[in-house]
């Protein structure tokens, strides 16, 4: 009996000293606090208990008061626990209790007039039981505690009574307090004397209280059990064990082997050392089946979950591990991903676990859970945000939406005070509600996921505004050349096409219907190549209303193809537009095409910008392949070549007249500039010509040669005649003359197509020139022909400030700036086209007389 | 708990699995929400009603062009409605016009109106709010301090409203899908009854099984627990031996006490000896008559909140019972000020301006016009009911939203007891009915010494007819009242139901208003005039002489 007094209380100190190491480390609500507390006294009042049975020092009485404080301490506590759990506001009398039960043990303590401590007694058989004195005033004690058990009885009660989930709240409580009453009442039946059933009573009753904590949700399960607590745990039931059966055991071994006293402390300390292991490892393994194997395989999942993100700048790529860990870890078979959208902030689905599901729903960036999570930067359960008043705000269409989907939980992904993002899950399959467990699981991933979106939010946000044009979501100019780089680096014998597309008269369009039509007709024509071209290419706007289409493996014939469906649906577009009749969009298309048509890639540009040129001038809304291809068009048919020349002849006819209004005005001002610009026409036609470009091409070139110098029309006239060298700074304001001459041409769309050449033909092969300072063959071809003819006729002329120089003086010149001023090729054959004869120098009084 | 979202469990599943605390907050957060915070949810459920309204046959329809851009474009072009501009869509039930499938149709009387009903579809959406509101008000009805509440299923609940399809018999209905609730009698045997039928069965119950809940109308619930008094005191409603074998120990014992007690102080029984209720709620006009007496009889001062059939169930009163507060997730609501509403009866043309509920004004009066949500059909219509702001904030209730009291029906409509709504035009309709030679009327409503509602009629008789006709006071009181009667089956109900016959007459010297309108230059108002203009009415009876016109028949 004397060990049931040892071993009992022991064990179930030690279960109190675990619980209390246990919940110290958790998170402290007010019920949590008020557990401990009740802890802490069941610790003292049993621990005292037992000390003071062992008489240990310093002294039975110190034990004994210890003891009592404890168990009074204990009906304390236990009032105040169900004061917090019961959510009874008793705030008064929770004082008064406190006061009573303090002052009643201090005056017990000094005085001992209440309760005096025990008498041991030693029987015969030395064992030693403790007697009590009791007097009448020991009713003082029994009156402050049957108060505070009755308080709390009522407390316990009324709660039970108040509604359906505090009754089953309550139940282990009330569980728990019936065992106590039990464990007293037994405590007195003859029965139980000698065993401690007030101390068994009273543990289970904090096992019930811990229960009731645990079904609210209040601390985490996995809290409580480590690899620490297994040892610990296995080492006492061990010593336990042993101190109870070693007497048992010595006699046992005494009796069967009498001949080998040593073995015996050998044989006891081998058999303690295995029934040590084998009950750590069988706790262990009990402990890590129930809990710890989830824990740690979370916490794996977690740390690599972590590790991989960090790796990632893609968002895609994110969302899919985070998906993928929530699915494996906590088996949830509904996941959404909805990312805000920097346009209108607004958040679309971006991702979900099954690719068919409904990704067309979005939260508006009003929405009342989007501004709580943007708040509360936590997990919100569905069942919470259901209670919330903001939730009457939620739309009809929203809150099915939600229901569809089976949202029961929402995770918020934050960058800092911004939310970027929300997870919306439903319940781990086989569950009917989330654990703390699992909640804390979905933070660690909100915080992990936050951090890794935030940084890949902003990389991809770069790498987009890098990459697109803002206004038709293409790929920008700037992209283009970088893939056709990378296109033209992998082809390797295959061929690359580039179909440009040039969108005819959107200036009309834009002054017809203004900028913003404009914009959408830019935005319409953008999603039909897009769509028509797919994967098989890339999409780009090359500038405001030129797009290109890079076709890798397309030859001249299938990119002709594709070009000419998407020219057909661009021509209907407008076709849908119920509110008004808008203007037919039409393209002038280019197609040059590696290795047909071009062997590099600005040959590839320029030879497919050169066909669309030639599609301008014949009429435009059409298709030509560079190298002179045949025009395509759907109403223009030519029946032979004599119909199409004269077709060509009459666009020529209807510019020129535009072209001789232009020259004449300068006649008027400077008919030097007049005459200059007609000869430069001419040397720059031939020299075309000479090279080898085809008939069109060089009508181009003779048209930019007579408006090159229109620009001059607003130089002042005492520098544009001044006699003698020009000061620094009216050489700048006659360097303006590029500039303003592709100001007036530009207003002439049917002209447009010879800017490329005026606005070159001042820069100089090795890169010195202006107005743009480039060189080598980035100066357009057009540009650099011109640039030979403008300078030779230049130096051939009397001019204001200079008289004229000879022919081979010119040439000499020309010769001495191969591959400074003058692309060499060009200037090479320029020199054997006037030495031989094939181009007539043109002098000032032959171009008088010819106008006479 | 079962593995549902809470938005699909109902109330009673909620009081098991849920905390209290929670399901004040779902039902009743709204108390606590800043006068911000309220606007929002106001416009952002406005926001989905005009996406709804204006893509529906009935906004095209009404909306006469584009759409609006946000909501202040739309109060800015869209003007107030009545119910005459949906009737060719609402009375033929054409669901299809509509911006949500209407699940039921609500109808009421339409006095003065084309037909003699007006009908009111109700959407899923509307349905669900109205759900938790008529829940909110019975948490509210029940609770003494803020988040304390005592609901139960299977408690008992009186029922004094008349049942589907009109809007009050919707109530139960509700209740019934979210927890059991023993009506008294059972909703679906009432249905089949008539008023006091109803009435008595329910109260025979009550004492039964005891009442937890009554609602009415407050001048219904007065009449009501007057017969209970009747029924539980002498008299030929008594109740008789037989019927105290159905009594619980308990009601019995009370009911002996309660006869101890009224013998003592020499009264008769009230239904405070018998009953303990945990909510008395009323609704419909003239509470405010009612109030005290309800409150002296059942130990409980009643509860007011509004409902109605357009824009069903919408305000609340609380714990304080000091002014209503309006749910924001209902509908739209705009008030039009007194300010606003003279200068409309000055100029009909005016279209008059309303503000919003962040714009109201301690102690000023409004009509309240409303724009239903979620689905609903009516957009910025006129309800034709005048809330006064009583505050904007509350330290008891410890809001922040105004609150409101409800003041009467519009002025041009004279409301008795929740029950008729007298206009201009039936007055007139009755008047030409009688065949009486009433030459000129005027309608107010006044109170009787005992605070209780009734239509005085001043008039003024044809001078010729005097000497053929006999036009007592009481011949006309008793020939008005036979064709408010058959015009007005409302009417017909106040004295069938409540006893009630409100009609009181005066007999102005003839050619009183000719007068009137000659000193003051302008007619006096047919409906509620001044009572300034009432006392120089009166005045005119005796100080001055009157000039008579003299017509061709004269000669």
């Amino acid at each position: 009996m004397t060990s049931s007094y040892i071993i009992i209380p022991t064990a179930a100190l030690c279960c109190y000293l675990f619980l209390f190491l246990a919940f110290m480390a958790a998170k402290k609500t007010g019920e949590i606090k008020a557990f401990i507390m009740v802890l802490a006294s069941c610790i003292l009042w049993t621990g005292g208990s037992a000390l003071m049975r062992l008489q240990a020092w310093p002294s039975l009485g110190f034990w004994f008061q210890a003891s009592l404080l404890g168990l009074f301490m204990l009906a304390y506590w236990l009032f105040h626990f169900i004061v917090v759990f019961t959510d009874s506001d008793c705030r008064v009398m929770t004082k008064v209790w406190l006061i009573l039960v303090l002052a009643s043990f201090t005056f017990n303590a000094f005085t001992g007039l209440l309760l005096a401590k025990p008498v041991p007694e030693y029987a015969a058989d030395g064992t030693v039981s403790y007697v009590y004195n009791l007097s009448w005033p020991v009713a003082v004690f029994f009156v402050v505690c049957g108060g505070i058990v009755i308080h709390t009885i009522l407390l316990i009660f009324r709660s039970y009574r108040e509604d359906e989930l505090k009754k089953r709240q309550t139940k282990p409580i009330i569980l728990g307090a019936s065992s106590v009453l039990l464990g007293q009442l037994l405590f007195l039946a003859p029965f139980c004397k000698g065993f401690p059933i007030d101390v068994l009573s009273a543990f289970i009753m904090v096992i019930c209280l811990g229960y009731a904590l645990y079904k609210r949700r209040l601390f985490k399960l996995t809290l409580l059990v480590s690899k620490g607590a297994c040892y610990a745990a296995s080492a006492v039931l061990s010593v336990l064990f042993f101190s109870y059966w070693i007497p048992s055991m010595d006699g046992f071994m005494k009796k069967t082997l009498p001949d080998f006293p040593i073995s015996e402390t050998l044989m006891i300390a081998l058999l303690f050392m295995i029934c040590t292991v084998v009950l750590y490892n069988l706790m262990k393994i009990c402990i890590d089946k129930l809990f710890i194997k989830d824990e740690i395989q979370r916490a794996n999942s977690l740390k690599e979950f972590s590790h991989d993100v960090s790796q990632s700048l893609r968002i895609n790529e994110i969302m899919d591990k985070m998906v993928r860990l929530l699915r494996d870890a906590l088996d949830i078979q509904k996941i959404y991903v909805f990312v805000q959208n920097t346009r209108d902030l607004d958040y679309n689905m971006a991702y979900s676990l099954s690719p068919l599901d409904n990704r067309s729903f979005r939260l508006d960036h009003k929405n009342p859970l989007i501004k709580y999570l943007e708040n509360h930067h936590e997990c919100l359960l569905m069942s919470d945000f259901q209670c919330m008043t903001v939730y009457k705000s939620m739309w009809e269409e929203e809150k099915n939406q939600f229901t569809v989907m089976h949202t029961d939980c929402f995770i918020p992904l934050n960058d800092d005070d911004t939310l970027v993002g929300v997870v919306a899950v439903s319940l781990p399959a086989g569950k009917r509600s989330f654990s703390f467990d699992d909640l804390s699981f979905l933070s660690s991933i909100s915080s992990i996921c936050s951090i890794a979106v935030k940084n890949s939010r902003l990389y991809e946000q770069a790498y987009y505004e890098a990459r697109t044009d803002e206004l038709t979501g293409l790929y920008n100019r700037k992209y283009f050349y970088e893939i056709l780089e990378q296109e033209y680096s992998k082809c390797e014998g295959r061929s690359l096409a580039l179909v440009v597309f040039n969108m005819d008269d959107f200036r009309l369009y834009n002054q017809l219907y203004g900028t913003k039509e404009g914009d959408l007709a830019l935005q319409r024509t953008a999603r039909a190549i897009s769509s028509c071209v797919g994967d098989n290419g890339y999409t780009t706007r090359y500038s405001s209303k030129v797009f290109s289409v890079i076709l890798p493996g397309y030859d001249m014939l299938a990119a002709k193809n594709l070009a000419d469906t998407i020219r057909r649906q661009i021509m209907h577009i407008n076709d849908s537009t119920n509110d008004k009749i808008l203007k037919v969009l039409t393209m002038s298309i280019g197609i040059s095409s590696i290795p047909y048509t071009a062997s590099s890639v600005s040959e590839l540009i320029d030879t497919a910008d050169m066909a669309v040129f030639n599609v301008k001038r014949k009429g435009k809304n059409g298709i030509m392949l560079a190298a002179g291809g045949q025009i395509m068009r759907d109403t223009q048919t030519y029946r032979n070549a004599e119909q199409e020349h004269e077709h060509r002849e009459e666009i020529y006819s209807s510019y020129a007249s535009t072209i001789y209004a232009l020259t004449a005005a300068i006649d008027t001002k400077d008919h030097y500039t007049f005459n200059h610009s007609k000869n430069v026409a001419y040397y720059a036609s031939e020299l075309a010509y000479a090279t080898g470009l085809d008939a069109d091409t060089v009508e181009i070139i003779r048209e930019a040669g007579l408006l090159h110098d229109i620009g001059k029309i607003g130089i002042p006239e005492t520098v544009l005649n001044k006699p003698g060298k020009l000061t620094e700074e009216e050489f700048e304001i006659m360097k303006n003359h590029v500039e303003s001459s592709v100001g007036i041409i530009r207003y002439l769309p049917s002209l447009e197509y010879v800017i490329p050449a005026v606005i070159g033909h001042h820069e100089r092969y090795d890169g010195t020139g202006y107005p743009r300072r480039i060189a080598g063959e980035n100066i357009p071809l057009s540009a650099r022909i011109l640039c030979v003819a403008d300078s030779f006729d230049a130096m051939i002329s009397n001019r204001s400030y200079k008289e004229s120089y000879g022919v081979d003086f010119a040439l000499r010149e020309i010769e001495k700036q191969e591959g400074r001023q003058f692309d060499p090729k060009l200037a090479s054959l320029f020199i054997q086209l006037v030495s031989s004869g094939k181009i007539k120098v043109q002098r000032e009084e032959d171009s008088t007389a010819k106008n006479a | 708990m079962p593995n549902e979202s809470v938005d699909m469990l109902k109330f009673e599943d909620k009081l098991k699995y849920i905390d209290s605390k929670m399901i004040w907050q779902e039902y009743c957060g709204f108390l606590d929400l800043s006068i911000d915070e309220y606007m929002e949810i106001q416009n952002r459920l406005m926001k989905e009603q005009l996406t709804l309204w204006t893509a529906s046959g009935l906004g095209k329809k009404m909306m006469k062009g584009a759409p609006p851009d946000n909501i202040n474009d739309f109060r800015a072009r869209f003007p107030l409605t009545e119910y005459q501009d949906y009737a060719d869509v609402l009375l033929q039930k054409n669901g299809a016009m509509l911006p949500d499938h209407p699940i039921i149709w609500i109808q009421t009387t339409w006095e003065g109106g084309s037909h003699p009903i007006k009908t009111a579809p109700y959407t899923k959406g509307m349905l669900d709010t109205y759900k938790r509101n008529v829940i909110a008000c019975m948490m509210l009805g029940t609770s003494r301090k803020k988040g304390q509440f005592d609901i139960k299923a299977m408690d008992t609940f009186l029922y004094g409203l008349a049942p589907l399809p009109y809007a009050t018999g919707l109530y139960p209905r509700a209740l019934d899908d979210e927890i059991q609730i023993n009506f008294l009698p059972p909703v679906h045997e009432a249905e089949g009854m008539s008023f006091s039928e109803r009435n008595k069965k329910g109260f025979k119950m009550g004492l039964h099984k005891g009442i937890d809940y009554f609602f009415g109308l407050g001048s219904v619930a007065y009449y009501m627990s007057l017969s209970l008094g009747a029924m539980s005191g002498s008299g030929n409603k008594k109740l008789q031996a037989s019927d105290f074998m159905s009594f619980s120990p308990k009601m019995i014992r009370k009911y002996l006490q309660a006869k101890k007690v009224c013998k003592r102080e020499n009264r008769s029984i009230m239904p405070k000896d018998l009953f303990e209720l945990k909510a008395f709620m009323v609704a419909g006009t003239d509470n405010n008559c009612y109030k005290d007496e309800l409150e002296e009889l059942w130990g409980i001062r009643p509860m007011e909140l509004f409902a109605g059939t357009e824009p069903s169930c919408i305000g609340t009163e609380t714990w304080t019972r000091e002014g209503m507060y309006f749910f924001p997730d209902t509908c739209f609501y705009e008030f039009i000020p007194e300010s606003e509403l003279k200068k409309e009866e000055a100029d009909s043309s005016y279209r008059p301006n309303t503000c919003l509920m962040n714009e109201v004004r301690p102690d000023e009066k409004y009509e309240l016009v409303i724009s239903v949500l979620k689905g609903g059909a009516f957009m910025r219509y006129r309800v034709g009911d005048m809330y006064m702001c009583v505050g904007l904030e509350n330290s008891q209730d410890q809001t922040k939203i105004p609150r409101f009291k409800y003041i009467d029906r519009v002025r041009d409509i004279i409301d008795i007891g929740g029950f008729t709504r007298i206009s201009k035009n039936s007055i007139q309709n009755v008047v030409d009915l009688s065949g009486l030679h009433i030459t000129g009327w005027t309608a107010y409503k006044e109170f009787t010494k005992n605070n209780k509602p009734m239509m005085h009629m001043y008039v003024e008789m044809d001078r010729h007819s005097l000497a053929s006709q006999a036009v007592s006071r009481e011949i006309l009181k008793e020939h008005l009242t036979i064709y408010f009667k058959y015009v007005d089956s409302d009417y017909k109900d106040l004295k069938r139901i409540l006893g009630m016959d409100p009609l009181e007459i005066t007999i102005l010297k003839s050619g009183t208003f000719a007068a009137f309108s000659r000193k003051y230059g302008e007619e006096i108002r047919k409906i509620n005039p001044d009572p300034h203009q009432i006392s120089a009415l009166l005045k005119m009876q005796f100080s001055e002489p009157i000039v008579w016109e003299v017509s061709e028949n004269d000669k």
